[in-house]
């Protein structure tokens, strides 16, 4: 049971890697989509297994976007580098944030990260010299010349490492921590556990990885503004992924980047407009009619007919 | 009793730094007043469901989207006048927030709170995206000549029109306060924002009285929806902000305290009036509110209540 | 004086909420080693009590002293690894774990062990006070079980003192019983223990000593037969209850 687990992997893992030389380039791009809303869904659900829900998600995105894109621009940094310095800026600004926001949870915090990519996007708007303003900034190049194939490779490699960090979460004592935490913080600090100090942690490697995401997005295309870097779009688009293939695991968030990623591609094309409100919808359903997404539907349904072919 | 001495030192510090700023910036203080009343007069309702019902609802301020756009369509289709138009907006809008929760609130009351944060996180975004679906993201405005009378005090001219959101603001604070203390009703809504578990033993219908003050909180920002449409260009995101904001109000005021709101709003107002008549730095008058709750949070974090 | 036998001091505690007094400069101490009771009317402060003594609220006056260190402003995550451990009246277990791993989380942070240690020491503290389901899910245990388990869960961190609040809420008379010989061997093997209890019989048969608090105030303490018997103590019964 356990070996054809990891031959699955083994093949899941083969499959992700040479899928450049079987594919062309549009259906290329679309999988380079899907992991990067991957690697967002994957640490929006890491904090959310902490206990706190986070709306700061297209905020890190951008600032990272923003940090990698400008220390090429001005600094001639390596681009690549650079994806780095967006993700170490992304955790800086996440922990004097969450230094201070933290100690007043839930709604409070769930509020601040929702205004953040709004400040964010003033800020940006203007340092008119340093952030070209409503314009934004245009890279003469972009990462790898452009070419797909490493740019998937990349955001690949981006997705492989936040399930990989996803997973840590999953098997080590941080497991027991969050999931005591998000339980029941009285019974949790009672249990010796430093709340705040767990909470930080999370929320600093969450906004790592969703800044460093933007970086590579920024880098991807050569161009941040305002109004693209810090779209909506990712923090929608994550949290509904994970919300469809299920919270608080690995796999979910894997499924429904990949559901919903691939799903998200045909809807554009066919409403090129109202696709963002499919969206809306998908997360106000999922919450009201299965709260754990299609895995956790999966799994009490399992549960439910080997329960009844037990008793009959 | 014990707060009194703080409490009127802060409201001298107060006064005196209105009067240096009147003198300064005459301007920033009556547009801030303008503005601060209308930030209190959405924040008020948003105030009163997250005492109340228990729930912070994420889609407060697209309802008052929703509310402006319903105001637009009656304005251009049926050329019904905005002002006018409130007596229709806030019943339809009362009924649109009585089946919206009926639908989906009444669902995740006894849900984790991420449930319904997310739930109406949802709800936001099909808002926000309806509208831009069926009115494109175009701005839309309309003209009504008393919209944009002026006054001239001296030297000092400015639009009057704006201190309707005052008047209003002040109204709905009046009619709330007098629901709340001196009818059965409203007596009875005090009573489960206190202690639901209590006033369901004593016999109130809690469920109803949720229902009813959602409803209301939803009706009620259709007054500043028909108010704000003869002065504000609007389009599908207009309202967003103003959650964010209503939420800030809240939080300053402290929860249960509808009158600090008012008070709060014009705080805000003022200082984004203040920032945004700096020349060069307008642009930075909507992060105001941002700075204000982070030293709510520190404060209320120092103070150690949690909630 | 006595300092060396006390673990625990509480010196001049009150604690307010809003105008509310709920503990009134109340003092005094544990020794090494007893089982002390903590009773008194609805209302009277021994679960705000224990929620000071166990970091879960600030005092508003007051000190409180563990082995003769001042913990009074130490969070409560720091005063459990000091060996301060407490269970709650309304049990809270962990739905997606099994009782095993709800207990294990106070071994793996409360005493610091790594997941393979926490887990040997979680099996021999369910063994030590009866659990024998462990892998089982929350939802399909018993009352006793989920009982139980909140007291493995106080003791993994392996405190030095130990505050039980009304653990025999709910059982049965036989469960009750169980339950009494586990505190009792707990006391054997070393542990301090508070026990916060409304069921009289069960005070007399497991405590050296006992206070009585009324109102956020010490109206009595000494031997429960002595403390029984005195007409203070009575009266707050006989206005508060019945």
């Amino acid at each position: 049971m356990k070996g054809r687990k990891w031959i699955y992997i083994l093949i899941a893992l083969m499959a992700g890697f040479l899928l450049p030389f079987y594919v062309g380039p549009y259906p290329l791009g679309i999988m380079t989509n899907v992991f990067t809303y991957m690697a967002l869904g994957l640490s929006w659900d890491m904090m959310l297994r902490a206990g706190q829900l986070s709306f700061g998600t297209s905020g890190f995105f951008g600032l990272g976007g923003y940090t990698a894109l400008l220390t090429t621009l001005y600094l001639g940094l390596d681009p690549l580098l650079s994806i780095f310095v967006g993700g170490i800026f992304s955790a800086l600004v996440a922990f004097v944030l969450g230094y201070i926001i933290l100690r007043l949870r839930g709604i409070y915090f769930a509020i601040t990260t929702l205004a953040l990519a709004g400040v964010f996007t003033v800020i940006a708007r203007n340092l008119h010299d340093f952030t070209g303003g409503p314009e934004g900034k245009i890279l003469p190049t972009t990462i790898f010349d452009g070419n797909p194939t490493y740019i998937y490779w990349l955001t690949f490699s981006i997705a492989l490492g936040t399930i990989l960090v996803s997973e840590l979460f999953q098997r080590t004592k941080i497991r027991f921590a969050i999931t005591a935490m998000r339980n029941d913080e009285i019974t949790a600090q009672s249990s010796g556990i430093d709340i705040f100090k767990y909470l930080l942690f999370v929320f600093v490697i969450t906004s790592a990885i969703q800044g460093i995401v933007g970086g590579a997005y920024a880098q991807q295309y050569g161009f941040v503004s305002p109004e693209s870097t810090f779209s909506s779009n990712f923090l929608l688009l994550p949290i509904a992924m994970c919300l469809t293939g299920g919270i608080y695991s690995t796999l979910g968030p894997i499924i429904g980047s990949i559901i919903l990623g691939i799903l998200s591609e045909y809807l554009k094309l066919r409403f090129p407009y109202g696709h963002l409100l499919i969206y809306g919808i998908i997360i106000v359903v999922i919450v009201l009619l299965m709260p754990r997404g299609i895995l956790g539907f999966l799994k009490s349904f399992r549960y439910r007919f080997s329960k009844g072919g037990e008793t009959g | 009793m014990k707060d009194d001495p703080r409490k009127k030192i802060t409201l001298m510090v107060t006064l005196i730094i209105l009067i240096i700023l009147f003198v300064l910036k005459p301007y920033a203080i009556i547009y801030g007043v303008q503005r601060g009343s209308l930030y209190a007069l959405v924040a008020i309702p948003l105030a009163l469901t997250l005492g109340i019902v228990g729930i912070l609802n994420l889609a407060h301020g697209d309802f008052l989207t929703l509310g402006a756009y319903l105001s637009y369509w009656f304005f251009t289709s049926l050329g019904l006048d905005p002002t006018v138009s409130i007596v229709l907006i806030v019943p339809l809008m009362f009924a649109i927030g009585a089946g919206l929760y009926k639908l989906t609130i009444s669902r995740v009351l006894k849900a984790p709170l991420l449930n319904q944060l997310l739930l109406t996180f949802g709800l936001a975004m099909i808002i926000e995206e309806s509208i831009n679906l069926i009115f494109t993201s175009r701005p839309r405005n309309i003209f009504v000549n008393y919209a944009s009378s002026s006054v001239r005090i001296g030297k000092l001219q400015f639009g009057v029109y704006e201190f309707t959101y005052t008047l209003a603001a002040v109204g709905v604070l009046l009619f709330l306060l007098y629901f709340l203390k001196k009818t059965k009703l409203g007596k009875a809504a005090f009573a489960v924002g206190q202690n639901p578990r209590g006033a369901r033993i004593i016999g109130i219908n809690v469920e109803m009285i949720y229902l009813l003050i959602f409803s209301m909180s939803v009706g009620m920002v259709g007054i500043a929806s028909a108010l704000i449409l003869p002065r504000m260009s609007i389009f599908p995101l207009v309202g967003a902000p103003f959650t964010l904001k209503s939420f800030c109000l809240a939080a300053m005021a402290g929860l249960g305290n509808l009158k600090g709101i008012l008070w709060s709003g014009l705080i805000l107002g003022i200082g984004e009036a203040v920032i945004q008549s700096i020349e060069g730095y307008s642009g930075w008058a909507d992060i105001v509110f941002f700075g204000v709750l982070i030293v709510v949070i520190i404060t209320r974090s120092y103070r150690g209540s949690y909630s | 004086m006595r300092n060396e036998n006390s673990i625990l001091e509480v010196e001049n505690l009150t604690k307010k909420f809003g105008g509310l007094v709920a503990i009134d400069n109340l003092s005094f101490s544990v020794q090494r080693g007893e089982i002390l009771g903590i009773i008194g009317p609805n209302g009277a402060g021994k679960t705000t009590l224990i929620n000071v003594i166990s970091g879960l609220y600030f005092p508003t006056t007051g000190r409180i002293l563990f082995e003769g260190k001042d913990i009074t402003n130490l969070k409560s995550h720091q005063r459990c690894r000091l060996g301060i451990s407490r269970t709650f009246q309304l049990v809270r277990p962990i739905k997606e774990f099994t009782i095993l791993e709800n207990v294990m989380v106070s071994a793996i942070f409360g005493k610091n062990l790594k997941l393979t240690k926490a887990e040997e020491r979680a099996i021999e503290i369910c063994e030590f006070v009866g659990l024998k389901r462990l892998k089982i899910p929350i939802d399909s245990a018993t009352v006793l079980e989920l009982k139980k388990m909140e007291m493995a869960r106080a003791l993994a961190s392996d405190p030095k003192i130990v505050f039980l609040d009304e653990i025999m809420a709910g059982l049965s008379v036989d469960e009750t019983n169980e339950m009494i010989d586990v505190v009792l061997k707990m006391n054997e093997h070393g542990k301090t223990i508070v026990v916060v209890e409304h069921v009289m019989s069960v005070i007399r048969r497991l405590t050296h000593r006992v206070i009585v608090l009324d109102r956020g105030k010490m109206i009595a303490e000494g031997s429960y037969e002595d403390v029984s018997h005195q007409p203070a103590v009575i009266s707050a019964y006989l206005g508060e209850e019945e």
